[in-house]
């Protein structure tokens, strides 16, 4: 039996209009777009205020950490960025960001990208495994600085860097029809989850 | 007898130019139609569990007790809610909140908080999980690896209030966490990458990490889940199928394998059919 | 002195946050610095919700000139529908919370369906990419086609209960070439990250600031 809730309804009606574009481009496809983008954005605003009460504003009045005056006024300046007039102040908060997220990145990321991935390549070198466990582990480690190699730019791919180049792009060849399939998967589960709702919950089939 | 064969000859050629030449909105309703069937005729296809789903489950069974504190980093995005995250995120919740470990939830995305309230937890067996006691909602913080790091390093410095505004002093498992060191486990729910979690809890402060992930982040998990700095994932629909199983509990998971099952064979069918209709393209052109 | 301040100043506070971020992950270090990072990482939390805001500028930069300029109906219907349900948004969730009923229908019944649309029309895309691009035309795009044949027809629940072998087949390409392939990227991807960060703490990396409201 055909749902009564007007939420579902809205829903179904919303993804009919965005699926609209399948067959050709029109204003009703716009229309769902931009509620979409239009919500997201409000969405964003209203946790960004949350996130400055939680963090400035309690802090101020329960504690009185006066200090965090300081960042408000420095997040203030980054709203700059519109005055053309006043934009280049933007780059001082900015540069702030930027050198906190730079730093929290390269400090983890010379362990858990270069280190731990560098020592788990050497241990398929040592580990005792069955014969065909041994052949893929060496085909791993090959394939791995092959694959290295194809991002040394400091010389053209000719001669032995230009078998293990192609080599390696062979490798991520292999690498990106996989991740191609899985990412169909995704988008199958999602288009899954769309008919789902029309089929069950608005239609009441099944 | 010869006029007739050219006429045949002609015949199949256009009905071959025809297929070849075919708009592709009628793969679109081809797929549309494979993946309603199953939807309004289930068949109940087994699933085999893969290793990643494994190990999560078998480390969380072996290594998570009672009482065991785990943090829970929630990146959602409600587009994929539906059949991507519930399945395994549900059966993983559930299965903490079994052994009775206390779950902190904070969210480096912005519709996290809201999927985690009105989706996740109403969802949910509590048992005798009580909210502030045995789990909570911390809400979201901008920054993403920053907010990681900022609490990672003193969770005071970041969180005043859970989010429903209630002040955390007022939540007693608050009490019980100052930084890092003090999670027995850390799960990022994510749709990217897993390098913010593993440079900021794995690198940082040694910490067990898991994820519950999209589909498609499968294929960019594994080399982290082959060194070990992974201890195990749950990935999309068919990983929080596998997880519902482990469980016992099946859910939306195990009933949507049929659908899945459809829409990929159609996908594989696709890459040989389109590629057979190339090569007869190519053949025709040259004639 | 405005080169100084403009261009000079932002590269010396990246140069320093690094120094000090760097000091205090590798070194032990006397508390009062250690909560001076912490306090630092606080601040620049807060300044990240500031920044969040700044997409909601730009729409309203964008679409009210829109609104009052654009020739055709449909687009300042389009950009004024934009603009008042991203100001309800707004009033509900500032006025009532994201806890609230009317907030959680949005959520729920526009944002949500529509968002998750997104998504899943991508599964016509992939299909169409199939049918237009996968073409056997060099080694690089045959290995292509055939790893994602395999992999996709692996993931089907149907098959592999069924055909173990071919389950095997499916984990061979995820464990070795998938796992070879990332593995290089992510290390490649890691000595650019560290590189990056090295160049920006010698002030050699400038493009993250310099353009930044020229």
């Amino acid at each position: 039996m055909i749902s009564q809730d007007i939420g579902i309804w809205i829903q179904v009606l919303l993804i009919f209009m965005y699926f609209s574009q399948l067959y050709k481009d029109n204003f009703l496809y716009r229309f769902s777009e931009y509620t979409l983008i239009g919500i997201a954005i409000g969405h964003g605003v209203v946790l960004a205020y949350q996130n400055v009460v939680s963090m400035v504003y309690i802090p101020i009045t329960m504690r009185g950490e006066y200090i965090l005056f300081i960042p408000i006024t420095l997040g203030l300046l980054i709203w700059t960025r519109f005055i053309p007039k006043y934009s280049w102040i933007s780059r001082i908060p900015m540069s702030l960001i930027m050198g906190l997220s730079t730093a929290i990145a390269v400090r983890g990321a010379i362990k858990t990208q270069i280190y731990e991935q560098i020592i788990a390549t050497i241990r398929l070198a040592i580990i005792e495994t069955s014969t065909l466990g041994t052949i893929n582990n060496i085909i791993i480690i090959i394939t791995t600085m092959c694959t290295l190699s194809y991002f040394l730019f400091l010389k053209k791919h000719e001669g032995a860097l230009g078998i293990t180049a192609r080599i390696g792009r062979l490798t991520m060849m292999a690498m990106y029809g996989n991740t191609f399939a899985w990412f169909y998967m995704s988008r199958v589960a999602s288009l899954l989850s769309q008919m789902q709702l029309i089929l069950l919950q608005w239609l009441g089939l099944g | 007898m010869e006029s007739s064969g050219v006429i045949m000859s002609n015949n199949k050629e256009n009905w071959l130019l025809r297929l070849v030449n075919l708009d592709q909105r009628y793969y679109y309703l081809a797929l549309i139609i494979l993946l309603v069937t199953p939807i309004i005729r289930p068949i109940g296809l087994p699933i085999l569990v893969t290793a990643p789903t494994k190990d999560f489950y078998q480390y969380v069974n072996n290594n998570i007790q009672e009482n065991d504190k785990i943090l829970i980093w929630g990146g959602m995005s409600v587009g994929f809610w539906p059949t991507e995250y519930k399945p395994g995120v549900i059966a993983a919740v559930q299965h903490f909140f079994d052994i009775g470990a206390k779950i902190y939830w904070i969210s480096d995305a912005t519709e996290d908080p809201v999927i985690c309230d009105q989706y996740v937890f109403p969802t949910i067996r509590k048992g005798s999980a009580v909210y502030g006691v045995n789990y909570v909602n911390l809400g979201y913080y901008s920054g993403g690896e920053m907010a990681m790091s900022a609490f990672a390093k003193d969770i005071s410095s970041l969180v005043t209030q859970d989010y429903y505004r209630t002040p955390v002093n007022q939540l007693p498992m608050m009490r019980e966490v100052s930084d890092a060191n003090d999670f027995d486990f850390v799960i990022h729910i994510t749709g990217s990458p897993p390098e913010w979690l593993l440079r900021q809890y794995n690198s940082a402060y040694g910490k067990d990490c898991g994820f519950i992930s999209i589909s498609g982040m499968m294929g960019i998990y594994l080399p982290y889940y082959a060194s070990g700095q992974l201890v195990g994932f749950i990935n999309g629909l068919r990983g929080g199928a596998e997880y519902e199983t482990l469980t016992g509990n099946p859910g939306i998971g195990l009933a949507s394998t049929d659908t899945v099952s459809t829409g990929h064979i159609f996908f594989s069918f696709l890459i040989v059919f389109t590629n057979v209709l190339y090569l007869i393209k190519r053949r025709l052109n040259k004639q | 002195m405005s080169n100084l301040i403009r261009n000079q100043l932002p590269l010396t506070i990246i140069s320093i946050i690094l120094i000090v971020i760097f000091t205090d992950y590798f070194l032990a270090l006397p508390p009062s610095i250690s909560n001076f990072v912490s306090g630092l990482q606080q601040w620049i939390v807060i300044l990240a919700a500031f920044a969040l805001v700044l997409g909601a500028f730009n729409i309203v930069k964008i679409h009210l000139p829109k609104i009052r300029k654009s020739k055709e109906i449909s687009n300042k219907l389009l950009s004024a529908w934009l603009l008042v349900i991203m100001t309800i948004t707004i009033i509900f969730g500032l006025t009532l919370g994201t806890t609230s009923s009317p907030y959680t229908f949005i959520f729920s019944n526009m944002l949500s369906p529509i968002s998750t649309s997104v998504w899943s029309i991508m599964a016509f895309y992939f299909c169409g990419a199939v049918i237009r691009t996968f073409r056997p035309r060099n080694l690089e795009s045959i290995v292509l086609i055939i790893s994602t044949f395999l992999v996709a027809s692996g993931n089907a629940p149907a098959v592999t209960p069924y055909l173990p072998w071919y389950e095997n087949i499916k984990t061979w390409i995820m464990d070795v070439p998938n796992v070879s392939g990332m593995r290089g990227m992510i290390i490649a991807t890691g000595i650019g990250v560290l590189f990056t960060g090295v160049k920006m703490l010698f002030q050699v990396e400038r493009r993250s600031t310099v353009g930044v409201g020229e």
